[in-house]
């Protein structure tokens, strides 16, 4: 009994082409909601403060401790370099702690200890005039 | 000679439903309730307050809320149990992989469903594992920013907790009521079962009413995070993000989702999978019981 070998091959190619047109198909679609998905997200923000009150060398705001160094402003971001949290000032210890995981920070935010690995994030930030600063937070 | 019966620990007794029927019953109660709490919450401009305000102005918002939330954790734990029970039993040795496969899935995204919710009240603990939610995703290969966009998006154009809510209310409720439905071919829970959970639903509900957590703004010393994720938060302080938040649950998955394949081999994986799960209770009752202030051992 002859083996029809073409039939098995025309067989063999139709379901590798099936498989090869389903594989571009979902990459295609990957490709287009990956973007999609980027394109929805940008953006950074900014906070305005205004500097002009009684000077003081240490102060909590939502998103950023605020440290004045003789005439010199740093803006120490509370996003933990961990996951995220919001970093804690702990005026009993002397110290930034995160609530989350357990990581701790001096007050001019170098690591301390915990799994964080990395000192808090320090904010640029632009003089609108003399009494307003605008300052860049990072994304999230 | 006789040998003794062996005690079986999931002997159904005459008073209590089967696990499995106890979670499709708090599914439903959480998918009513959940309904009914839609017109209060406000998850786009201050879901925290708006959750705050829906218990404090009426004794039955205040019961809703805590029977909701309840209803989640309770559909939880049942389905653990059930789970377990059935592992015990080897029923996975009579399921196709593509059957496996879909419970795979609905044990997933149960946990997300649930999760979710717990991430769209906006408060200081749902912010925080929001974030930390975020850093876990971001750890994933290729893929992490694109999934941390499409369940989060963390950035200052759009509210994460209306982004969150919208996944809780929709797209993992909807996916675990069709799984739910592929598994067992119904979705209508035994009159008996659904009364019973209701009824300790509400029992739950007006003894010990669930916990809000602190306001977005509190300045707190800890901060932790739903029951069933202690844990996690606990292993995340000591291992690689990567490895607490990704790997280790996906070796479970996958333990889990090679159980069919093995037939009569499986005993070995089965005690891996119950090796992790004590090693993740035993994380659990350290995170629990043991982190104070600042999440240090005893910390007061």
């Amino acid at each position: 009994m002859a083996f029809n070998f073409n039939h098995l091959n025309r067989r063999r190619f139709l379901k590798a082409l099936k498989n090869g047109l389903y594989f571009i198909g979902i990459a295609v679609f990957s490709k287009l909601t990956g973007r999609f998905i980027n394109r929805a997200a940008a953006g950074s923000g900014t906070v305005q403060l205004n500097i002009s009150q009684p000077n003081q060398p240490f102060r909590v705001y939502d998103r950023f401790f605020m440290i004045r160094d003789k005439d010199r402003l740093r803006f120490l971001s509370r996003t933990c370099p961990h996951l995220g949290c919001t970093v804690q000032w702990n005026d009993r210890a002397g110290h930034m702690a995160c609530p989350c995981h357990g990581s701790r920070f001096t007050k001019q935010g170098r690591y301390l200890s915990g799994p964080a690995k990395a000192d808090l994030h320090e904010l640029s930030y632009e003089l609108v005039d003399e009494n307003n600063i605008k300052i860049f937070l990072e994304d999230g | 000679m006789v040998e003794p019966a062996m005690i079986d620990p999931f002997k159904r007794t005459w008073w209590m439903p089967g696990w499995g029927e106890i979670a499709l019953s708090s599914l439903i109660w959480a998918l009513v309730s959940g309904m009914l709490l839609v017109p209060g919450f406000n998850a786009h401009h201050d879901p925290f307050q708006s959750v705050s305000r829906l218990i404090s102005v009426d004794a039955f918002g205040y019961f809703l809320h805590s029977f909701h939330s309840y209803s989640g954790d309770i559909f939880l734990i049942a389905a653990f149990v059930h789970t377990i029970e059935y592992l015990i039993k080897r029923t996975h040795r009579s399921y196709l992989f593509k059957q496996w496969f879909y419970l795979i899935l609905l044990m997933i995204v149960s946990i997300l469903a649930v999760f979710s919710g717990f991430l769209s009240i906006g408060s200081k603990e749902s912010a925080s594992a929001l974030h930390i939610f975020d850093g876990i995703l971001q750890t994933v290969p290729v893929i992490g920013g694109q999934l941390s966009l499409f369940f989060i998006q963390l950035t200052r154009n759009i509210n994460p907790f209306s982004v969150i809510y919208l996944h809780h209310a929709a797209t993992f409720t909807i996916l675990t009521v069709i799984l739910t439905y592929v598994h067992i071919k119904r979705l209508k829970a035994e009159r008996y079962a659904l009364l019973y959970t209701g009824f300790l639903l509400a029992l739950l509900a007006l003894i010990l009413p669930a916990s809000l957590g602190h306001p977005a703004d509190a300045v707190v010393s800890v901060v932790k995070g739903p029951w069933y994720f202690i844990g996690l938060q606990e292993m995340l302080s000591w291992m690689p993000v990567f490895v607490a938040g990704i790997a280790f649950p996906l070796i479970i998955i996958g333990l889990l989702a090679w159980l069919p394949q093995l037939k009569s081999k499986d005993r070995p994986v089965l005690y891996a999978i119950a090796v992790l799960l004590i090693f993740y209770l035993m994380e659990s009752v350290i995170g629990w019981f043991l982190r104070g202030e600042g999440w240090q051992i005893f910390g007061r």
